[in-house]
């Protein structure tokens, strides 16, 4: 009964929606007040009913009611709960339906935290919403439905697959799939706005935050499964450019670019063209990444069955969106009134700069994506993008615009002074052409340039940031307790862009580092073989056979000593599970320099004269990759905090400019 | 300078970019894309030993030696033509006999394949998709099979 | 690997997966066990009510704001008003709170302020409440539209009449009733936390093959050739299975399997066979004729896989276009299997074939009775699909089994109805096609 009640709620969902697109929309166009008053409690109501259609799936996951066919076919009553529970959305119909639930949650936010909100935006923006939730929720009904039912009921379930049961995955799609359908709110806000023909500088200030939202999730998502691909793939790498890969970070780069171009529209109210185009944009590239993932139109290292007939359903879903956004944006977006001037060099400049590499950079990756599918229709060739175009382009693209960033926010609005933004970062690129200077030294056998070129950048990046920081909170030029309750004044958001700009330069750190000093060792060794690896001796002492619960696994040895003093051992495994012969790669990774830097270990295959094939990497201050993502996105979220974020007004320039800590951005 | 003329600039600006970034890109693709090909399209065309290419197909049932050193060796086959393969590192877990699999690198001059890249998926089933149209074409594909057929 | 069966439900909402999983594995039993988990009446009746209450629900989410609306009918000048004042005065608390300066604040005011002028002075373009019509409208649409197109969607795709069953109750109602779906289970997890124990795989692996789980036959073959080592039977077995997994081709692996049982004991009747077979699969006809000749030569003349055997050669003559021999090839005697467990090769291949009951069944009969039960099946299943159409596979199974019987006229006039009955679908026309080919049949 409870998996019947999740289905109908489903359903109910679904007409739901229908009505929650259809008359608020009609209220807002004749300013029915009565009309326009549904799509509040719409929302709230779909959203519960979707959430009761998750929670019956997930307890029919729980309690392994194989007669619900989505459960027999991915679970197994022999999973521990919690993989249970993650398998959930482990499987191409539960993940549809938590993407469902997430776009009801946004909506049904915006509906309870909307209450500023004037009536037809608000109208409007839900109506919009409902529109994608009723395709959505369509598809899942007519191709992917998670209720179809089983009858006589299997007395076991399918799904054990020991690679899906791993906290990585659990937690990753949820968090990838918060940013993705995040900026349908955004895109919602936009087509609304130009359904209403009315834009000012508060629908920057309501669009902001739910933008904002969506970024951090979608940059602790990508955070997430690149560091999944690290450890669980056993192939050292943390990126490969891989379409999947791809699909999230090209939302990431056009909604990055959403959030400074929506600050530009609040401040000065220009860019309004501009920033509704971006949010139909990254949107779009949002849906494009689920096409992407769930047609298997393109060749991916990432795990995903596909099917193209539902590829083709999302493909009409994602014609008819982009297709109709960008319609509604030719035939509207000139009665968008354009807005403040600003010479080249200001703030606005510099965003603006942001916006255009941004921009092309997620241009390079479309196209890099894109082009072998268009090739293939076109010509019948078949052929890949590999991962030296990504590298190339994208890296001569994205460092012009790491140059700028500090620079910006030193920028005054409207017209900014080179020659005093150059005294007062003087400090920054005097430590970025040391640090440029020493890296390219240390590695002057390696790859000088890159060191020296990436670990400036980087040092230009951090110490940027915290110079414009010092510069706002007055450091050294006041004493040292009013310059710290000026830090304490400064408004969140101002912490918060300070906090991601590091991250940016901390990622860089981690990435340059990875590339530039990283080394590899492929080698058959026996026991007590030792290798030298960054100064450190590993030593293979042997292998032994171990039996885990469902798989048996070899593992081997590896001793890791400085001097004789050993550090700590490492034990990779190759894990094979017998019932589903299924091998699985173990790597073990040793955390050194305070958690920065891995050696990471992964096992070959066995040689027949007893030796074994390993593969061993130093990866010098790899993890700063990640936490320069994690930073990234405590800045996201420190600025989200910002109550002013929610107040929808905002500081006039003018008084800004005079008075410093107004200015804060 | 008047508002138009800014305007204009930053038009100008933004579409120098943009022509700077669409040359870098298709300079860029020109020399980075490989060609997906099977095992009879390298038998036909004698591809150059410089040119990089996906070469995809099964994995030869029989045909790995593993456990001699670094280096794999295996044959990639559509059934009509195998193609031998050096591979120097640790083979993805899903790689095995009889399954679909697409490995980038290069032609040696003696008609063998070096690889730098070896791709199997995670999922038991899948097929890469250039593998199964290969196959069909080569008509050794089980339509309603799925990707699992050739076991 | 378990081929994934997807069940698309399709534009077909209402065809329930379940009819395509009772006709895998055994016809007979499904019938029994579809019974057993039927909901008693009150629950019944518990889930419409509980439906109707949430139908209800969603409608109030409708109608209540459209109630309410009216009865605070405000202009949008009024509402903007209103949302100003509002954050007039969240600037006021966040002031006090110490979140934002009192420059701010005051710059907050002054934008809002201006805000509050413009829309006093847009306030006379912005119409009234709702009109009469429109709210009608929206209250049928409630009221009427969102029941109906809900009910319509989930009746079509719902399954109401199906209780929920947690494998834990299961389990606890019908230890009696352990039918053969829960002692596999039982193996099975069995078998999950012990992998090494062979001969609880060896045992599993002739059942799956018997419920039609090749895969997962061929899985348990493999495991009890790991940790019991190789045996005839064994390899056999794995063959076997894999070539029902591969549709009936005998793979390069089956054929390995076939060759490892037939080397350490040669008098393998079935893994022979397979192996013939596989020549005629791989075009090398004048082999597979000579296999066949050499075969039955050596065949007890009461041997049970004779007949099969004969047709086999048969259809190996014609394929390979040699003359055919002088023996007699008894058109329409499928035999049953050459050893108990394995059934003929092209039998096997066709999914949902006849049930183990069936085949032991046949077994036990004179020939002609044999042949008479056999075309009646035939019979019963042409007529069936003549007129309510059917799944690819049994369209599959009824072209074999009339090849089989040596009517290819009309194994070629039910190819030529089963693409016309699966034309939507590329795949089962492929594998219609490939069928045809497969057999000889030119369309």
């Amino acid at each position: 009964m409870i998996v019947e009640i999740g289905h109908y709620a489903l359903v109910l969902a679904f007409a739901l929606a229908l009505v929650q697109s259809i008359l608020p929309v009609w209220g807002a166009r004749t300013r029915d007040a009565q009309l326009m008053a549904v799509a509040g409690p719409a929302a709230l109501a779909q959203f519960l009913f979707v959430a009761l259609a998750f929670g019956a799936l997930t307890w029919a996951a729980v309690v392994s009611d194989f007669s619900v066919a989505n459960v027999f076919e991915n679970s197994h009553s022999a999973k521990p709960l919690q993989f249970k529970i993650s398998g959930v959305w482990g499987n191409h119909e539960g993940s549809m339906l938590l993407w469902v639930l997430i776009l009801a949650l946004f909506g049904a936010m915006v509906a309870a935290f909307g209450r500023n909100l004037p009536e037809t935006l608000k109208a409007n923006a839900l109506g919009v919403q409902a529109w994608i939730a009723s395709a959505f929720l369509l598809f899942i009904l007519a191709t992917s439905n998670p209720f179809q039912r089983l009858s006589p009921a299997p007395m076991e379930g399918r799904d054990l697959n020991p690679i899906l049961q791993d906290w990585g995955l659990a937690i990753h799609p949820p968090l990838l799939y918060l940013g993705y359908v995040g900026f349908s709110i955004s895109f919602a806000f936009a087509v609304a706005a130009l359904i209403d023909g009315r834009i000012d500088a508060a629908w920057a200030r309501w669009v902001r935050p739910w933008t904002l939202a969506a970024w951090v999730f979608l940059t602790l998502g990508i955070a997430m499964g690149s560091y999944w691909a690290y450890y669980e793939l056993g192939w050292g790498g943390w990126w490969f450019w891989d379409p999947v890969e791809n699909a999230s970070f090209m939302p990431w780069l056009s909604g990055t670019a959403l959030l400074h171009s929506a600050i530009v529209m609040e401040k000065r109210n220009a860019l309004k063209v501009w920033t509704i185009l971006l949010a139909i944009l990254t949107f779009s590239l949002s849906l494009l990444g689920t096409f992407l993932v769930r047609s298997g139109v393109l060749t991916s290292v990432h795990a995903f069955a596909t099917d193209p007939a539902r590829g083709v359903f999302i493909l009409m879903i994602l014609t008819l969106f982009i297709g109709g956004s960008l319609a509604l944006f030719a035939w509207r977006g000139s009665t968008l009134t354009q807005g403040g001037i600003f010479a080249p060099i200001s703030r606005e400049g510099a965003l603006v700069f942001n916006n255009l590499f941004l921009t092309v950079s997620c241009l390079a990756v479309f196209v890099g994506t894109l082009y072998p599918l268009v090739l293939e229709a076109v010509t019948g060739d078949k052929i890949s993008v590999g991962a030296p175009f990504f590298n190339v382009v994208f890296g001569i693209i994205v460092v012009p615009l790491l140059l700028v960033v500090p620079i910006g926010p030193f920028l005054a609005w409207k017209r900014g002074d080179l020659g005093a933004v150059a005294e007062r970062l003087a400090v920054a690129l005097v430590v970025a052409l040391v640090v440029a200077a020493i890296t390219g030294w240390i590695s002057r056998g390696v790859a000088p340039v890159l060191a020296a070129l990436g670990f400036g950048l980087a040092a230009w990046l951090v110490v940027g940031a915290l110079a414009e920081f010092a510069f706002r909170i007055r450091l050294f030029a006041e004493p040292i307790g009013t310059s710290l309750r000026r830090a304490r004044g400064l408004p969140r958001s101002a912490w918060g862009m300070t906090i991601a700009h590091v991250g940016v330069g901390l990622s860089v750190v981690g990435i340059v580092a990875e590339s530039a000093w990283k080394t590899e060792h492929i080698l058959i060794m026996k026991p007590n073989d030792t290798v030298e690896v960054a100064g450190m001796t590993v030593q293979y002492q042997g292998s032994a056979p171990r039996k885990g619960p469902n798989f048996q696994e070899q593992t081997g040895v590896f001793a890791v000593s400085r001097g004789g003093v050993l550090l700590t051992t490492l034990r990779p495994a190759k894990r094979f599970y017998p019932a589903r012969q299924m091998p699985t790669t173990e790597a073990a990774i040793g955390q050194f320099d305070l958690y920065a830097s891995n050696l990471y270990i992964s096992l070959g295959d066995a040689q027949t004269d007893g030796g074994m094939a390993v593969r061993i990497y130093w990866k010098p201050f790899v993890n700063f990759i990640w936490y320069g993502c994690v930073v990234m996105a405590l800045g996201g979220f420190v600025s989200l905090s910002d109550r002013r974020l929610r107040v929808g007004a905002p500081v006039p320039a003018r008084l800004a400019g005079r008075v410093p800590v107004g200015a804060a951005e | 300078m008047t508002r138009k003329q800014r305007r204009l600039t930053m038009i100008g600006t933004a579409g120098a970019v943009l022509a700077l970034a669409a040359g870098l890109i298709f300079w860029a693709l020109s020399d980075s894309v490989a060609f997906f090909n099977s095992p009879s399209d390298v038998m036909a065309k004698r591809l150059p030993p410089e040119q990089r290419i996906r070469l995809g197909g099964l994995v030869k049932e029989g045909s790995v030696v593993r456990g001699e050193g670094t280096t794999v060796r295996f044959e990639i086959t559509d059934k009509a033509v195998s193609i031998p393969v050096t591979y120097t590192g640790i083979l993805p877990d899903l790689f095995r006999e009889g399954q679909g699999v697409v490995a980038e690198g290069r032609m040696t001059g003696e008609g063998s394949f070096r690889a730098d890249h070896v791709l199997a998926k995670h999922d038991e089933n899948y097929m890469p998709k250039e593998v199964a149209d290969s196959l069909k074409a080569q008509g050794h594909w089980q339509g309603d099979k799925g990707a699992g057929a050739p076991k | 690997m378990p081929p994934r069966r997807r069940i698309s439900a399709g534009s077909g909402g209402t065809v329930r997966p379940a009819a395509r999983f009772c006709a895998e594995p055994m016809g007979a039993r499904c019938a029994l066990r579809a019974t057993v988990p039927k909901g008693g009446r009150p629950d019944d009746m518990m889930l419409w009510i509980i439906l109707a209450a949430m139908t209800a629900i969603a409608a109030l989410a409708v109608l209540g704001p459209m109630a309410r609306a009216r009865q605070t009918s405000l202009s949008a000048a009024d509402r903007d008003l209103a949302v100003y004042k509002d954050q007039l005065a969240e600037i006021d608390r966040d002031l006090e709170r110490g979140v934002i300066g009192l420059r701010e604040a005051e710059a907050g005011r002054t934008e809002i302020s201006r805000r509050i002028l413009k829309a006093a002075r847009g306030g006379e373009a912005t119409a009234g409440a709702g009109s009469g019509r429109r709210g009608r409208i929206g209250a049928i649409v409630a009221a009427v539209g969102l029941p109906a197109v809900a009910l319509g969607v989930y009746l079509s795709t719902g399954a109401p009449d199906l209780p929920d069953q947690p494998l834990s109750e299961r389990l606890a109602a019908r230890p009696e009733q352990a039918d053969i779906d829960n002692l596999v289970a039982r193996v099975e997890s069995h078998l999950m936390q012990n992998p090494e124990d062979g001969r609880g795989w060896e045992v599993l692996a002739p059942v799956y093959l018997r419920l039609n789980r090749p895969a997962d036959a061929a899985q348990a073959f493999r495991n009890a050739i790991r940790t019991l080592g190789t045996s005839p039977r064994r390899q056999s077995g794995l063959g076997e299975a894999l070539t029902v997994v591969a549709g009936g081709i005998v793979t390069a692996e089956a054929r390995a399997a076939f060759e490892a049982a037939l080397a350490a004991e040669p008098g393998l009747v079935a893994a022979r066979m397979y192996l013939n077979l596989a020549l005629t699969q791989e075009g090398r006809h004048a082999e597979a004729v000579a296999a066949w000749r050499t075969m039955i030569a050596g065949a007890a003349p009461d041997a049970p896989w004779l007949p099969t055997a004969q047709r086999e050669l048969a259809a190996a003559e014609i394929a390979g276009g040699l003359p055919p021999s002088g023996q007699p090839a008894p058109a329409g005697q499928p035999a049953p299997a050459g050893q108990a467990g394995t059934a003929p090769p092209d039998k096997a291949a066709a999914a949902p074939g006849p049930s183990a009951d069936d085949v032991a069944a046949a077994a036990g009969m004179a020939p002609e009775d044999r042949t008479r039960m056999i075309e009646g099946m035939v019979a019963r299943l042409s007529e069936r699909l003549d007129q309510g159409g059917g799944s690819v596979d049994e369209w599959s199974r009824l072209i074999r089994s009339l090849a089989v019987l040596g009517r290819k006229d009309e194994a070629r006039a039910a190819a030529l109805k089963a693409r016309e009955a699966v034309k939507s679908s590329a795949d089962d026309l492929a594998r219609i096609d490939d069928l045809s080919k497969g057999l000889g049949l030119a369309l």
